[in-house]
């Protein structure tokens, strides 16, 4: 196998994207993304369907060739690469497994074709097999199984080659919810003990975030944001992403003016204060603040009617009317009904100054 | 009272195809010398007699020859085809699948024709000529259920294997053609009866040397007029084509 040996930086990056850009025809599926996953991260794609996701996918795996911009691996160029050069474990979106052959036969493809010797290739399936719990299956078909046990033998599949990269796509999607919950934990062990690069392909913002150390929120072929689950979660960059990672109070403010490194916002009627820089005075911004950072209070610059209340067990989810705005919030039953809270009833909303994150697209 | 209008509709078209079919394989076994009903009694000299004249003989067994390897180049010009169009779509897909389904709208009897002007201009002799023809109007009857098989078969397998390190060709043969090979099996019987039986194109293109079994029958009908030596010599080739059907079903079947 020859390869282009085309120095990057020295960071630990196993796949970089530079520049990379998708076209079918007239239709831009992809613009010029530039990404860089690090050795043994678990790096989740997250998006809705059609952002682009697959796409990015298909190029990391070598189906499909960038219109422009290249794709490095370990530092070598693999653009021009085909798939089957890469050596990437890849669990696809319904597994994929080979009907006319066994679990053992379906794992151990790979090594078939890497020409390895029969007792070796055993030894390795059997270890495989063992690492996800499927050992005692070897010789049944993959009809014959459950659908976790079908993931389980994709998996095992993808990382008995020893791959560079692991990339799964949508791996959760053919699975119910209790199963889902499952094999997210087991996978990770599983990729935290192998310490494999790993790409999550998903449009699962819980399964992105609880799984993945970073993660990059794709949105019309485009990355908004890169980042820990906890950043991006906590301080989303657009509106887009705010949204999209769980529900938020989409606020309207106006740059009053700033005192020292305070801006000063009008949100609702009232001013707030937002530790934040870099703001034009008079100027609009989209603000978002996520509903469980709210508290209810007695007394309070904010106080509103309550317009509706859902009880969902631990929490209880409100709704208030502010001047006209409406905010949603989020919190403890017990804390909110200690506030009197009830359809009807003014109450105070506080929150701390450092959760209201200016948004840096236009609000909508 | 619809069910009495389908249920002569049905019975009617089955009388009026199935029953001339088993009148004349049940003549074939006539020991009288006529076509006559009920038979004067059961022995198998007709099919002794076709057999010793040397044209049925000789294009019987071309016959078979020119199905065996017609409907394997059929179904190999097929498959080409059909990979292309269940994993492209545009003009070019498009054009792939009337090209390959024409000859089934277009009458054989022109085509027929058309190639005989064709290969004459061409010099091309007469049992290629047939092979080209018969490739060409059994090509429709692979194409159907390659496309099927194939587009049955998600993608996602073949780029599994080569994501394991199968290259184009082994990721074909290892994992691919075994889901499709029940789609293979079929339309090779297909195209193998369609070759087997197909006379109004062959009748242009048949020649010395080159004598299909159902233009040597058709002749020999219009010529010698044995009436019960062709009967003998269709139900040999209904029952080939029979036992070529029950083959198919019985190793390809859908698992």
């Amino acid at each position: 196998m020859k390869q282009q040996h085309s120095p990057i930086d020295g960071s630990q990056a196993d796949v970089v994207l530079a520049g990379v850009e998708k076209r079918y025809g007239n239709t831009i599926a992809l613009r010029s993304m530039d990404l860089s996953i690090e050795r043994g991260e678990l790096f989740a794609l997250l998006g809705p369907s059609g952002c682009g996701k697959s796409t990015t996918l298909r190029l990391i795996a070598g189906f499909e060739q960038p219109s422009a911009g290249r794709v490095f691996v370990r530092g070598n160029d693999v653009t021009r690469i085909p798939s089957s050069k890469r050596n990437f474990g890849i669990v696809f979106q319904g597994f994929a497994l080979f009907p006319h052959m066994t679990v053992a036969q379906n794992v151990g493809f790979g090594l078939r074709m890497r020409k390895l010797q029969k007792s070796e290739m055993k030894q390795r399936v059997m270890s495989a097999l063992e690492l996800v719990g499927l050992d005692h299956l070897a010789d049944r078909y993959p009809r014959q199984l459950s659908g976790g046990q079908q993931q389980r033998a994709a998996l095992a599949r993808a990382i008995v080659i020893e791959p560079d990269v692991l990339v799964l796509d949508e791996p959760m999607s053919a699975l119910d919810k209790i199963l889902r919950d499952r094999m997210q934990v087991e996978i990770r062990r599983i990729q935290q003990r192998l310490k494999m690069t790993t790409i999550l392909v998903t449009h699962d913002q819980e399964e992105a975030l609880g799984m993945a150390d970073r993660v990059g929120v794709l949105n019309g072929g485009r990355i908004e944001q890169v980042g820990t689950p906890r950043s991006i979660y906590e301080t989303p960059r657009t509106t887009f992403v705010a949204t999209f990672l769980g529900a938020s109070n989409l606020l309207t403010g106006k740059v009053e003016g700033y005192d020292g490194a305070q801006a000063a916002i009008s949100v609702a009627g009232r001013v707030i204060s937002i530790p934040r820089g870099g703001l034009e005075r008079g100027a609009t911004v989209p603000l978002s603040l996520r509903p469980e950072k709210i508290r209810l209070c007695a007394h309070s610059p904010f106080m509103g009617k309550v317009k509706e209340m859902t009880y969902k067990g631990s929490t209880t989810y409100v709704e208030v009317d502010v001047n006209g705005v409406s905010f949603a919030i989020s919190g403890d039953s017990a804390q909110i009904r200690g506030q009197h809270c009830e359809v009807g009833n003014l109450v105070g909303l506080e929150w701390d100054a450092r959760d209201v994150v200016v948004l840096e697209d236009v609000a909508s | 009272m619809r069910r009495m209008v389908l249920y002569s509709a049905v019975g009617i078209s089955a009388f009026l195809t199935l029953v001339p079919i088993f009148l004349v394989l049940v003549q074939a076994f006539s020991a009288g010398e006529m076509l006559t009903f009920p038979l004067p009694g059961l022995s198998v000299k007709w099919f002794v007699r076709a057999y010793t004249v040397p044209e049925i003989r000789e294009s019987f067994l071309f016959s078979v020859i020119l199905a065996v390897v017609s409907s394997v180049f059929s179904v190999m010009l097929a498959l080409c085809g059909a990979l292309y169009v269940s994993r492209n779509g545009g003009v070019l897909s498009r054009l792939v699948t009337i090209l390959a389904l024409v000859p089934l709208v277009f009458p054989a009897f022109i085509l027929g024709l058309a190639l005989l002007f064709f290969f004459k201009a061409g010099g091309v002799n007469a049992k290629l000529g047939l092979l080209i023809a018969h490739i060409v109007i059994s090509i429709p009857y692979a194409f159907r259920p390659l496309v099927e098989a194939l587009k049955e078969t998600p993608l996602s397998l073949e780029e599994a294997a080569q994501s394991l390190g199968a290259g184009p060709l082994s990721s074909f043969v290892l994992v691919t053609f075994p889901q499709i090979a029940a789609g293979v099996g079929t339309a090779w019987v297909f195209c193998f009866v369609v070759s087997f039986s197909e006379l109004s194109a062959t009748l242009f293109l048949a020649g010395p040397g080159a004598m299909t079994l159902p233009v040597e029958l058709f002749s020999y009908l219009e010529f010698q007029g044995d009436q019960l030596v062709v009967a003998a010599a269709s139900t040999a080739q209904v029952l080939l084509t029979l036992g070529m059907v029950f083959l198919g079903n019985r190793v390809f079947r859908r698992r």
